[in-house]
């Protein structure tokens, strides 16, 4: 017996499975790592311009200039962020299934470096300036002071600038570190297949 | 239920047999088997509606159950089915009734590479070089390089000659 007839007497029935559409379409939602991204994708924009009201507010309350240069930077990169968060969202709701099985892996391995790199850019500008904000909105706060008059100690701008200088890299390196906990096992397996199937080997 | 959905699950059903061996040759364990056949399911259902018929539909789901299974998620360990035919043993003698028992086409298959895997099965469903290489999305050429050394391979894991 050759191995396509073997092949055509493997078992094509298993009761475990026949169950399971029985009452229909199976209502879980999908475990699909991409719409696990989208979600998560569509929620950060969302809160990402709710939280650009918030500095707005913060803005008009402290009107002064550290904190207008401040807080508008990170409501700038927060504003960018969203967008380019809503942008991929949009991209990845494209009909991908009806592309052949190389292009299917390429496409989610294109989307989740896409997602990877907000995610560390994000980490990269909009944490650490913003913690510099919090920082300075924090102190003149808790002192009923003024930013201008705290900021005028010297020590203050100082320990401002250690903080952003320590946050840059440890929020960047924390991004990266999370986009590779949650998607990098995920990430090298596709890209492993699309190797496999490119190659001629 | 509505009535394209009901056309949709008895199209399934007729074809399911395409589901259960791909999801055979994937899954490592019996939660996987069902979380992938849930996930193939839904995903068909999903491009239904863009179905044009113009390909058969066996085919159609073929590349969707791959498009699914290879862009899922999936558990590392391989485990080999509790429930397959004979477990493959090396064995020196070479007299009939002392020969080592015939490894099961799954399990062979399920040492392959996952594109590899994708490759066999197709060949294995009748589909010709066009067909396989339209779905999976690379040249006939490549496909017929690739099935040739799928072969030799499982020539090695199964010790005779396919």
């Amino acid at each position: 017996m050759n191995i396509k007839q073997q092949w055509s007497q493997v078992e094509a029935t298993d009761d475990d499975l026949a169950v399971i559409i029985q009452q229909g379409i199976p209502k879980k939602p999908s475990k699909d790592p991409i719409q696990k991204i989208k979600r998560n994708l569509l929620a950060n924009s969302i809160i990402g311009f709710i939280i650009a009201i918030g500095y707005v507010v913060i803005i008009v309350k402290f009107a002064e200039l550290p904190t207008f240069l401040c807080i508008g930077l990170v409501l700038l990169f927060t504003l960018w962020a969203s967008v380019k968060s809503l942008g991929l969202f949009v991209q990845m709701s494209k009909p991908m299934l009806q592309h052949s099985v190389l292009q299917q892996m390429q496409q989610h391995y294109t989307s989740i470096q896409h997602w990877m790199k907000i995610q560390q850019q994000v980490g990269l500008f909009v944490y650490p300036v913003a913690a510099a904000g919090g920082f300075m909105v924090g102190g003149s706060l808790s002192s009923g002071k003024s930013i201008s008059i705290i900021m005028q100690k010297p020590i203050m701008p100082i320990a401002m600038v250690i903080v952003t200088a320590l946050l840059v890299p440890l929020c960047y390196k924390m991004a990266k570190w999370m986009c590779k906990k949650s998607f990098g096992k995920y990430a090298n397996q596709l890209k492993q297949n699309i190797e496999s199937l490119q190659s001629e080997q | 239920m509505q009535v394209n959905e009901k056309t949709f699950l008895e199209l399934l059903q007729q074809h399911q047999g395409i589901i259960y061996k791909l999801v055979l040759l994937y899954a490592t364990d019996n939660e996987e088997k069902k979380d992938l056949y849930q996930e193939i399911v839904l995903q068909c259902w999903k491009s239904y509606g863009s179905f044009k018929h113009e390909a058969k539909f066996s085919t159609w789901l073929y590349r969707i159950a791959l498009n699914t299974i290879l862009t899922q998620k999936r558990k590392e360990t391989v485990i080999d089915y509790t429930d397959s035919v004979e477990t493959y043993s090396n064995s020196l003698s070479t007299t009939p009734s002392q020969a080592a028992p015939l490894p099961s086409i799954p399990w062979a298959i399920r040492q392959l590479a996952e594109t590899d895997r994708a490759i066999i099965s197709m060949h294995l469903d009748g589909y010709d070089h066009a067909e396989i290489a339209m779905v999976l999305g690379i040249s006939q050429n490549h496909v017929a390089v690739k099935l040739h050394r799928i072969k030799q391979q499982l020539k090695t894991i199964l010790k005779f000659d396919i």
